[in-house]
């Protein structure tokens, strides 16, 4: 089983470092083959919005940098874990790079879905998705808004099993470590 | 009469002028022009060199009202404009006046809903409220690509309620007034009828891959596991 964590973490924050590590574990312990990418130290370039992954050169971005490579990566492991900092109730730049990079694995044709037109999916075998949120204190942190993303990225994105962990400032992560627990328990029947 | 107010334009798309982005806010600042100054600023150019962060604060230091019109990518803000909200919530004490700035996102996106930009807007709003800005409504439009760019007068009789809409949204700043709601409904009403979207849309993509001889190519799988 390959999984991907992808922690979105701009400026070194200890809680967020401990959060990985606790996700790290878990990962090893369930047997996965984990490609760590700690995107703090990675430069990857914006989505230029041109569409030429779904016109010109199908399923891949023109952009030869590592943004490219995560796309492939996500396709290739069963499992792919968003970590970040919550901002104003969304990702943080660094993760929304790779999301926004992403595009290549769905198609551009439109399908119908609750009511809403979204995309098809390219690939047939999708990788479940697990977010985890770190949430400061204020209003610059929304949880709710950060829920609701979630949501809808799900309907776009069609992963079969998807989760939501959101950890707040100063929080004890016993907690923690036994949702993620319970969460890799439903993944791993999954892909089983 | 009102006194001379600066309203900045903040392009949120990576396409610059070209993009639907640019043809809403200016569509919108033209009629502001009449009265108040206008100035233009492109978030790509403004953050992805931190040499250039100092150019943002001094923007939004002379802006009165921000206009940040910006596309949906993946249900919410480009990382790009994300890192425009990160830079400036950082550098929040160098912005003078927070409290008199009025900030007004415009939204759009490929869907025909408009309503699939809510949540992107609830970001823009949640970034509003911790910039202490003031909050005077969101604009959002779906079926954004069949504006690409162009502007809305040439585009004619297929958005006349957005053009209707927005020139309602000007006058209500001029007021100094909230967009009223029926001026965002008005905005947000879809400009192709959903049922008509899946079918055009479809075609729409093979027609832009027939350029690149690649009609028949679009489902490749270059990373099948
Ligand atoms: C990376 C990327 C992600 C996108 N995600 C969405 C989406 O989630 N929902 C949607 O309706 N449109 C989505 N779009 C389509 C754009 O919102 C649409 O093409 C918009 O009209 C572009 O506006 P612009 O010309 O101002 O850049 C996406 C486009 C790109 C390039």
């Amino acid at each position: 089983m390959k999984a991907l964590l992808l922690n979105g973490m701009r400026d070194l924050n200890v809680e967020i470092t401990q959060i990985h590590d606790k996700t790290m574990f878990l990962l090893r312990t369930f047997q996965f083959h984990v490609n760590d990418v700690p995107l703090k130290d990675r430069k990857i370039a914006p989505c230029l919005g041109c569409f030429e992954c779904w016109v010109k050169t199908p399923g891949i971005c023109k952009i030869n940098d590592y943004g490219q490579k995560l796309a492939e990566l996500m396709v290739q492991s069963d499992l792919v874990i968003h970590l970040t900092p919550i901002t104003f109730g969304g990702y943080s730049s660094k993760l929304k790079a790779v999301i926004d990079r992403s595009i290549p694995i769905i198609l551009p044709f439109f399908r119908k879905h609750k009511g809403e037109i979204h995309h098809k999916q390219r690939y047939k075998n999708r990788a479940c998705l697990i977010v985890i949120g770190y949430q400061e204190n204020g209003v610059y942190h929304n949880e709710e808004t950060f829920k609701k993303l979630i949501y809808r990225n799900s309907l776009n994105m069609a992963p079969p099993v998807y989760h939501v962990q959101i950890v707040k400032k100063g929080q004890d992560l016993s907690e923690f470590h036994t949702e993620l627990k319970a969460c890799l328990e439903e993944v791993r029947a999954h892909l089983e | 009469m009102n006194r001379q107010k600066t309203v900045v334009l903040l392009i949120g798309s990576p396409r610059g002028r070209k993009s639907t982005s640019f043809s809403l806010g200016n569509y919108l600042c033209q009629k502001l022009e009449e009265e108040w100054t206008v100035k233009y600023g492109y978030i790509q150019q403004l953050v992805m060199r931190e040499e250039k962060h100092l150019e943002l604060i001094t923007l939004m230091n002379t802006a009165d009202i921000i206009i940040f019109s910006f596309p949906l990518y993946v249900d919410q803000l480009p990382s790009t404009a994300i890192r425009a909200f990160e830079v400036l919530y950082k550098n929040r004490t160098e912005i003078s006046n927070r409290k008199q700035k009025i900030f007004l996102p415009i939204g759009n996106c490929g869907f025909p809903e408009a309503s699939q930009i809510d949540l992107a807007l609830e970001i823009c709003h949640n970034f509003a409220n911790a910039m202490n800005f003031q909050w005077r409504g969101g604009i959002k439009l779906g079926g954004g690509e069949a504006i690409h760019g162009i502007c809305l007068e040439e585009r004619g009789g297929m958005v006349r309620n957005q053009i209707k809409g927005l020139d309602g949204a000007a006058e209500a700043l001029l007021r100094d007034d909230a967009i009223p709601q029926e001026v965002i409904d008005l905005i947000a009403r879809e400009i192709i009828p959903k049922g008509l979207y899946k079918g055009m849309g479809n075609m729409g993509w093979r027609i832009r891959a027939l350029k690149h001889w690649n009609m028949f190519n679009l489902k490749k799988k270059p990373y099948k596991k």
